[in-house]
């Protein structure tokens, strides 16, 4: 019988977010079916439904044409269902092999585990892949790419007939790439249901035959690969042409005096960094992981330790010890690492805003002044609009992009004065529509008369964005480029330099 | 905004886990008052919250400190120590002829002294406070009793309670104020009342509990820990003072056992108070409510004339279901 799988006018809602409405495309045997959609668009909840790891609040699951009720992934897996999550779910203190055959791991006639009998099926699954990995090598021990076809590897021995890939070649390097795609062939001739879930267009291209698009939670249309373009894809996902995102950019070309002014600066991460930024100019650091750009930003910050050189901001010359330092003095850093370095996930979007200026929101010289901090949040919600219900919300309920605008409310509130404004990739994890906000406001600070410090390791965009790109390799300054000169290969160029 | 406003406040009182607490001790009162009603004796009466209070007066000082102090994630386990060894400076104090005012200063300072040593050696050598204090504790304990052999007693160098006799600090242990309220219980209330104002009203409050939800942010966001961290052990090691300082005064003696319990009984309370293990959340007010569920249950036993050695049983199988309830509540964060 022809395997498929079906959803039927899926819905689910979590508190204040209707996360799916009305999902319903047929994934059908012999096919790869991709899913597409911007970040939060619902792919992740929708993987959880198929997967019994979420029950939908609306419509049902039909599996080879008979309505099923999945309570628990083990339900799914028992029904032939297997997804591979993003998150690898391995447990780095056991070895591949226990890890592949979890909870059914082969015994002995006297109940006792057999290893050699493990062993050889283990050898067998990684012989199928083609990959050097020893069955008994510890899984924390290997390296991610490694992780993750292991993680294959433990769907691959279910032989499931309905199996979902989600973002599984983000860790994985060409060579793992080749091999996985040579699996869902194999597995497509086989009749299988695939599921395919990437960002990646070409990829899509390459292995799909049908894309599935979603777009906030509800279904936009299915597009055959064939007969599709890239550029309609994204059309689809974002709902408009992006392609003029940067041209449209409302930039500011008034640029005033020096505001701030690095000299020699060497810190434990990087040396010799010297560049200046002007008010209303908007610099770009570009280079690639591991450049140092994150690091001068920290020095800038008072947050690591300037060993050499100075820091002139507005003329005079600085000593930051703490970040608070910094920001009295005017500088502003909205760090790489939103969650654990930029949040405090479990407090209200008021109390985040108001962070750093809870010295300055007070009645009565010690007690906090709620109304004043109220103002503040309101004022950045209303400002950045913020999706939320109520500013009483904890961050950790908002997207990625409404937390990220919650940091800018921060640094920008009334109360603030924020001269420097270090932006340390924005616009991570970030959908594509928030993302040309962000650009939008990036532009709006530098009218403001900010200097802006843009740190991005998405090339287009510190090229597109900032007025004039600084590249960084290996803890060094390695070149400037103006926006006009700026190409991705040049810049590139640089970053690889030595 | 005003409807989302109130939608929050309940949202705020439910989560932080008061409101449940409240339906608790309310559930507590009725029990033990139809029980004592069957038993022939009387529980709802002013004696009754009397002797609650007296039950938790020294308990609730350390709460004070323990409550803030995990607010921001820290913890001290020298609290009780400390008041110990503060009871015992009070003792010394007044055998050795010194006036009942400065005994209590020269006793509390040593509490801040100590609250602060914590502190440097939490900061300056970023060791966790659990294991800071931990080690602290068995150094002042070994102080304690060493100090306390020096020339008192037999003399013969084995360490043993002091014994004092002094009417105006017996008074302050053991005199009624207001009804029967002791003067000790009021100045716990007054002290109480006035660190849980400063909790959730003052800037240094709001700035703890940023600090507990996450360090790194706080301090990027421009909020400078080592201060907040000197003043909260500080404080923890102040009120511990002051728990043992009043304990001696009530029992005219410095004893080297005293507040031994209480250590547990304000751990407790702070936790089933809501105040969450990771910081960040909840208050002092919780607190308290939690110690009362606590000390209603002893005293409940005791006037219904059942064997008060159940009630430890009682207190420590609250302690962990109030952790259970605070791991699964972080448990489920992480899966969404």
């Amino acid at each position: 019988m022809e395997k498929s799988y079906e959803l039927r006018g899926i819905g689910k809602s979590f508190p204040g977010v209707r996360a799916l409405d009305d999902i319903s495309f047929k994934a059908e045997g012999g096919k790869v079916l991709a899913l597409l959609g911007e970040n939060g668009a619902g792919k992740s909840t929708l993987l959880k439904i198929m997967n019994g790891d979420l029950r939908a609040d609306e419509g049902e699951l039909v599996l080879n044409g008979n309505p099923i009720t999945l309570h628990n992934p083990q339900e799914a897996i028992a029904n032939g269902i297997s997804v591979i999550y993003q998150e690898r779910q391995l447990i780095p203190h056991l070895s591949v092999m226990e890890n592949i055959f979890l909870g059914e791991l082969p015994k002995t006639k006297l109940g006792l585990f057999d290893k050699a009998n493990l062993i050889k099926k283990t050898q067998a699954i990684i012989d199928d892949f083609g990959l050097p990995i020893d069955p008994q090598e510890k899984v924390g021990m290997l390296n991610v790419a490694h992780q993750q076809m292991v993680e294959i590897m433990k769907a691959y021995r279910r032989n499931s007939d309905i199996i979902a890939y989600d973002e599984s070649t983000a860790p994985l390097t060409d060579t793992e790439i080749k091999i996985l795609f040579d699996l869902i062939r194999k597995q497509k001739a086989e009749g299988k249901v695939i599921i395919y879930v990437s960002h990646r267009l070409n990829e899509i291209f390459q292995i799909c035959d049908e894309i599935v698009v979603l777009k906030d939670g509800k279904f936009v249309k299915t597009l055959e690969t064939e007969t599709t373009t890239e550029a309609e894809l994204i059309k689809c996902m974002v709902g408009r042409d992006i392609g003029d995102t940067y041209a449209n950019l409302k930039r500011n070309d008034k640029y005033g005096e020096v505001v701030l002014d690095v000299k020699d600066l060497k810190t434990p991460y990087v040396h010799d960094v010297t560049f200046q930024v002007r008010k209303g100019e908007v610099v770009g650091l570009a280079g690639l992981v591991g450049a140092g750009r994150t690091e001068v930003a920290r020095a800038l910050f008072g947050a690591d330790p300037v060993l050499k050189g100075e820091i002139i901001l507005d003329g005079k010359k600085t000593n930051f010890k703490y970040p608070a330092d910094a920001i009295s003095a005017g500088v502003a850093l909205c760090p790489e690492d939103r969650k654990d370095q930029g949040l405090v996930m479990y407090r209200t979007i008021r109390d985040n805003v108001a962070m750093p200026v809870i010295d300055k929101a007070v009645k009565g010289g010690v007690f906090t002044d709620e109304k004043r901090m109220t103002e503040l949040a309101d004022n950045a919600v209303a400002k950045y609009d913020i999706k939320t219900p109520t500013i009483y919300k904890n961050v950790v309920e908002l997207s990625g992009g409404n937390q990220q605008k919650v940091i800018l409310g921060r640094w920008t509130n009334e109360l603030m004065d924020t001269k420097v404004l270090i932006l340390d990739e924005p616009t991570k994890g970030i959908d594509v529509g928030t993302k040309a906000e962000i650009y939008q406001r990036v532009c709006d600070f530098a009218k403001q008369g900010m200097a802006v410090i843009f740190i991005s390791s998405e090339l287009t965009e510190v090229i597109n964005v900032a007025d004039r790109i600084i590249v960084m390799h290996n803890g060094h300054i390695t070149g400037e480029v103006k926006r006009e000169d700026a190409t991705e290969e040049n810049v590139l160029a640089l970053a690889m330099k030595e | 905004m005003n409807n989302a406003k109130s939608d929050g406040f309940f949202k705020t009182l439910f989560q932080k886990k008061v409101f449940p607490l409240l339906i608790l001790l309310i559930f507590e009162i009725i029990l033990f008052s139809v029980w004592a009603h069957a038993r022939g004796s009387n529980f709802f009466a002013i004696t009754t919250l009397r002797n609650i209070l007296n039950n938790m007066t020294f308990a609730a000082f350390l709460t004070i400190g323990a409550g803030s102090l995990m607010l921001a994630g820290h913890m001290d386990l020298s609290a009780s120590t400390i008041g110990a060894f503060c009871g015992i400076v009070t003792a010394w104090c007044i055998v050795h002829s010194v006036p009942w005012f400065l005994a209590i200063i020269i006793a509390i300072a040593f509490g801040i002294g100590f609250g602060a040593l914590n502190a440097f050696i939490i900061t300056r050598f970023r060791f966790p406070s659990f294991i800071a204090t931990l080690g602290m504790s068995s150094v002042i304990r070994g102080l304690m009793f060493f100090f306390s052999s020096l020339g008192m007693g037999s003399g013969d160098g084995t360490a043993q309670n002091i014994n004092f006799q002094n009417e105006t600090l017996y008074a302050i242990g053991n005199q009624k104020l207001i009804s029967e309220f002791s003067i000790c219980v009021v100045i716990m209330l007054v002290i109480y009342v006035v660190f849980a104002i400063i909790i959730a009203k003052t800037k240094f409050g709001t700035k703890v509990k940023m600090l507990g939800g996450n360090p790194v942010a706080a301090n990027l966001a421009g909020i400078k820990s080592k201060g907040i961290t000197f003043l909260l052990f500080i404080i923890s090691g102040g009120m511990a003072g002051v728990a043992g300082t009043l304990f001696a005064s009530k029992m005219q003696q410095g004893s080297l056992q005293a507040l031994s319990a209480a250590q547990f009984t304000g751990l407790t309370g702070a936790i089933l108070g809501g105040i969450s293990f990771g910081g960040g959340e909840g208050g002092l007010g919780g607190a308290f409510v939690g110690m009362l569920i606590l000390n209603t249950f002893t005293i409940g036993m005791s006037v219904c004339n059942v064997n008060t050695n159940l009630s430890t049983i009682f207190n420590g199988l609250l302690l962990i279901i109030a952790l259970a309830l605070d791991f699964f509540r972080q448990a489920r964060r992480r899966r969404v």
